[in-house]
């Protein structure tokens, strides 16, 4: 449990932060909350050769409301972006989900954008993303590019940051006056991993998004039937409450 | 400050509390051994099952810091091997070298150790020790298993004729999975020595034991050797094993001549910490009509893993599975062949309720098979069948002196509204999805084993016995120095409460002394329930002995007889007089202080007892689980402080929940464990936890004595829990035989039956 060696930056701004992961070579990474990476590192599993850490940024950590969409820097913690007005009163389907994110320690330092760029596909973040049809901003040495969520996730732990990019900040559509939205995650125990997640949004038009499906979460439609799975029978129980919920 | 003495039966606030609140209590990793303290990392063998062709340190030595790399080579003839277990019939004694030899036996066995100046570099260096090693076939499934090492069987007398001719038959077979301990504070060790002498630190709950066993391996005299244990975050019965490690570490601080120290992070813990439970048994029962059990037939398999471990060697869950299994009933025609064999995983030990918590698994299931056979109700079934008439002999040979089985029962069917679950039930239409469940369990509790027990299983390393030195101060405060050594058990608030309670000192001129083999008399360890039965009893005897020299002192200073004075909120009073008094700091100081030394012991097993009563929902849909409401009623003798003893069930409790529900470390056919994090461990954490009802209920017995209560809550919540899913399945006709039941085992139960 302790790391192998690694040269360590600290960035003051998302500029510098790329411009030195540019400079640290291939095996540097970006440090945001460090709740999945630092234990992987600590595993030995990761073993980056420079972190260059995000946590002194301070143009990262913001949330906006423009032209019907919040806008949440990378570096927002979870527990922020969770408390915040803005998402509570325009996109609650996300405030939801970041309450089931890990307990409150973890929460109080794991950012929005280290877990939509960790891409886990049980992670909440990554579902809700899928769900509203949420847009990734990505910073790189070559300048800034825009991706939605139906792209940016690729398989497990595999997203569409190339080599260089930084995750600088994610776009969620504000919710209207009657939208109704639900979080649904089935697991083992509470607050630990979940075994399935379903968000629906019910608005001008019905999102519906799981994960536990397949190796990221997609989008399935209302009357989605359950095989033989046992993480379809779950979706398809969390989809009838949420559904429910949203009525 | 509280100048009053406190009482035996106070629930009052756990003096260990504040300090560890606030952060100031030293953990093993706290300490430091003094300075230039090198520190370890042990190479871990990543097959289950392979020979060692060779071990190769060189290029390890090569890292900058490293100050040491051995292999088994380098310790020839130093360390002896463990053999745990003592020649006796029904053992098979087996070896294990502290370093691997030719043989890798479990994913996690140890081929080098790598000392460097930071724990850092020794891990770096871990990596660059090159071990050739050549694969061979891992056996995992104990059943596939056949290296018995113990086996034991029973046959009560008249056995065949009486189950031959059975009114009733049934037939069933339960499992469960290995588990891990997973204290929060993995292990840990440090050792220095200073003119031949060995100072070790470790995390454990046997200091005594660790003393005596380095002793025997290390070739040192145990006057020589001091054990010192720092706070302990958590032991469970895994840290009341005596390990390779410590004597590696000791080993090598000898051979460098600067303080050793290592510490064990959570994926080496999941390796090599000793694991538990993983039985199976094949039951018969035979049983009338009217749902008595009049016979059973078990035959029992325990996976020990790779090694026997010290000190229970192998015997430990196999010897006590089948002994825990009459419980409450009334069972006079037993018979049982119980095995534990050896397979390529990592080595098993003491985990909290050791076997008890299967056995009664595997009891209580039958007794609701019976009740389902019958149609009659569960806890009618439990009625017919306990003992209540005392004292009793059971068909083992195990005294009862007194119990309160049917009353517990009654009181626990009453709390949990069981009437009112049992209509619910019924009437309840399923269109939700949902079906509820009652489990209803009644067992005892083996506290406080002696050592005549130990001797009688062959343990000889468990000196059974504790022993306490109570000393009242020149300056009138009063300390305890006491065999033990806590990991949680509050026994600075409980032992000294008996002190206060005996010599009328106010609690917190109490100081309590223990995890030092320096400082205490010579005892055994904090495990198997018997804290408070036997050295509570040993600080008991010593206060007493004190209070009688100190009567004398104080009879003389107020002229009185020994007999006429009573000790009172730190004062010597003469009873009937109380302005008639002297201050204990006077009489202390008068006399020198007064100690005296005792040692506690008991000739069999004291029987504490539960009923416990589980109501459960389950989502048949999602196979989730939730335990909505959980009763207790216990006997665990004379509390000392109720308060801990409601903690000590809750804690069991929940336990026992993550036992059934959520925890399971299994190994592939490779033999590699498949969970060797906490993410991949399931523990339950406090969002897990339900409100439990916890009432204690004596026995005339009960009133009178200590008996033990750290184990007793999770050997009946996991039958409780386990029945109770039970219950909620049966009507869809599954049959719950198997732990974990996770929610995916759950609805894998019922997919399978309907399709």
């Amino acid at each position: 449990m302790k790391p192998a060696p690694f040269s360590y930056f600290r960035a003051r701004s998302a500029s510098e932060a790329v411009a030195l992961l540019a400079a640290a070579g291939e095996d540097a990474r970006f440090l945001a909350g460090g709740q999945s990476l630092v234990p992987m590192m600590n595993f030995r599993i990761a073993r980056p050769a420079a972190l260059v850490d995000l946590n002194g940024c301070a143009d990262l950590s913001y949330v906006i409301l423009e032209k019907n969409r919040i806008r949440i820097g990378a570096m927002t913690r979870q527990l922020v972006a969770e408390n915040d007005p803005l998402v509570r009163g325009h996109c609650p389907l996300l405030a939801q989900a970041l309450a089931h994110a890990g307990p409150a320690t973890v929460r109080n330092r794991a950012t929005v954008g280290g877990s939509l760029a960790n891409g886990y596909p049980l992670a909440q973040l990554p579902c809700v993303a899928v769900c509203l049809d949420a847009e990734m901003v990505l910073e790189g040495p070559q300048g800034v590019r825009t991706v939605p969520a139906s792209r940016f996730f690729v398989s497990a732990m595999v997203t569409d940051i190339r080599p260089g990019e930084l995750l600088r900040e994610a776009v969620f559509p504000a919710s209207g006056p009657r939208a109704r939205q639900a979080f649904r995650e089935s697991g083992n125990h509470a607050g630990g991993a979940a075994q399935a997640v379903v968000c629906v949004s019910k608005d001008a038009d019905l999102r519906i998004a799981a994960a536990g499906l397949q190796d990221l979460p997609v989008r399935i439609p209302a009357d989605f039937k359950a095989g033989g799975s046992y993480n379809e029978a779950l979706v398809a129980a969390l989809l009838e409450d949420a559904l429910r919920a949203c009525r | 400050m509280q100048m009053k003495s406190a009482r035996i039966g106070d629930s009052a606030p756990r003096v260990e509390d504040e300090p560890l609140l606030r952060g100031r209590g030293v953990f093993f990793d706290d300490l430091d051994p003094g300075p230039g303290t090198l520190h370890v990392a042990f190479v871990r063998s990543p097959h289950a099952h392979a020979r060692v062709l060779s071990v190769n340190t060189a290029a390890a030595m090569t890292l900058e810091g490293v100050v040491a790399a051995y292999s088994a080579a380098d310790f020839a003839g130093e360390i002896k091997p463990i053999a745990a277990d003592f020649a006796a019939p029904g053992f098979k004694v087996t070896q294990r070298p502290v370093l691997a030899v030719e043989r890798v036996r479990f994913v996690g066995d140890t081929l080098a150790m790598v000392v460097a100046k930071d724990p850092y570099v020794a891990l770096d260096a871990a990596e660059l020790v090159e071990c050739d090693l050549e694969p061979l076939p891992a056996v995992v499934d104990a059943a596939k298993s056949d290296q018995v090492v113990f086996e034991a069987r029973f046959e009560s007398e008249g056995f065949e004729s009486v189950h031959r001719k059975s009114e009733m038959l049934l037939r069933e077979s339960f499992s469960a999975a290995r588990m891990a301990a997973v204290p929060i504070e993995p292990r840990g060790c440090a050792a220095r020595f200073d003119a031949g002498k060995l100072t070790m630190w470790s995390s454990t709950q046997v200091p005594h034991m660790v003393m005596t066993c380095l002793a025997e391996h290390l070739g040192l005299a145990e006057a020589d050797i001091r054990v010192i244990v720092p706070e302990v975050g958590g032991g469970f019965g895994m840290k009341a094993a005596v390990y390779p490690e410590e004597l590696l570490v000791a080993a090598a601080a000898r051979r460098l001549g600067a303080p050793v120290k290592w510490t064990q992070d959570r994926f080496d813990d999941f390796l090599t910490g000793t694991q538990a439970r993983e039985h199976t048994y094949d039951v018969e029962a035979g049983f009338t009509r009217e749902g008595v059990l009049t016979s059973l037939s078990a035959d029992i398999t325990v996976n020990v893993g790779a090694y026997a471990s010290l000190p229970f060697g192998s015997s430990l869950e196999a010897n006590g599975a089948p002994r825990n299994m009459p419980g409450a009933y009334r069972l006079r025609n037993f018979r049982y062949r119980t095995r534990g064999v050896q397979t390529n995983t990592c080595p098993t030990g003491a985990y909290r309720g050791v076997a008890g918590p299967l056995a009664f698994f595997a009891m209580e299931g039958v007794l609701d098979r019976i009740a389902r056979k019958l149609g009659l109700d569960a806890a009618e079934v439990r009625r017919r069948n306990l003992v209540t008439e005392f004292p009793y002999r059971n068909v083992l040979g195990l005294d009862y002196a007194e119990g309160c089985f049917l009353p517990a029962l009654e009181r626990a069917l009453e709390l949990a509204g069981y009437a009112g679950l049992r209509k619910r039930q019924k009437e309840h239409d399923g269109k939700d999805g949902r079906a509820y469940g009652i489990g209803v369990v009644v067992a005892t509790e083996q506290t406080g084993m002696g050592s005549a027990r130990y001797k009688a299983r062959g343990l000889h390393r468990v000196p059974g016995f504790e022993g306490a030195t109570v000393k009242l101060e020149t300056d009138g405060s009063a300390s305890a120095f006491i065999s033990q050594a806590a990991a949680g058990q509050g026994h600075a608030t409980t032992f000294a409460q008996i002190v206060s309670d005996s010599l009328g000192i106010p609690l917190a001129q109490v100081r309590v002394v223990e995890g030092d083999t320096g400082r205490t008399p010579f005892g055994t360890g904090t495990f198997a329930s018997r804290g408070i039965v036997i050295a509570g009893g040993a600080v008991a005897a010593a206060s007493e002995s004190v209070r009688r020299q100190a009567a004398e002192v104080a009879a003389g200073r107020l002229e009185c007889g020994a007999g006429d004075v009573a000790f009172r909120d730190g004062y010597a009073e003469v009873v009937g007089v109380p302005a008639m008094k002297v201050s204990l700091r006077d009489i202390a100081a008068q006399s020198g202080g007064i100690a005296a030394t005792e040692r506690h012991d008991t000739p069999g097993a004291t029987i504490a007892s539960m009923a416990h009563v589980a109501s459960v929902v389950v989502d048949k849909r999602t196979g989730c689980v939730q335990v909505e409401r959980y009763v207790v009623v216990h006997d665990c003798g004379r509390m000392v402080n109720p308060m801990i003893v409601d903690g000590q069930i809750q804690g069991a409790v929940v336990q026992g929940l993550g036992e059934v529900l959520m925890e399971a470390l299994a190994y592939d056919e490779q033999g590699q464990p498949t969970a060797t994090s906490l993410m991949d461990y399931q523990l339950p954490r406090c969002a897990d936890a339900m409100p439990i009802v916890i009432e204690a209920r004596h026995s005339a017995e009960g009133a009178a004595i200590f008996k033990g209560v750290g184990e007793s809550g999770i050997m009946a919540a996991v039958p409780a829990i386990a029945n109770a899913v039970g219950d909620a399945l049966a009507r869809d006709g599954v049959s719950v035989t198997s732990l974990p039941l996770t929610a995916k085992a759950i609805h894998g139960l019922l997919w399978n039956r309907s399709g």
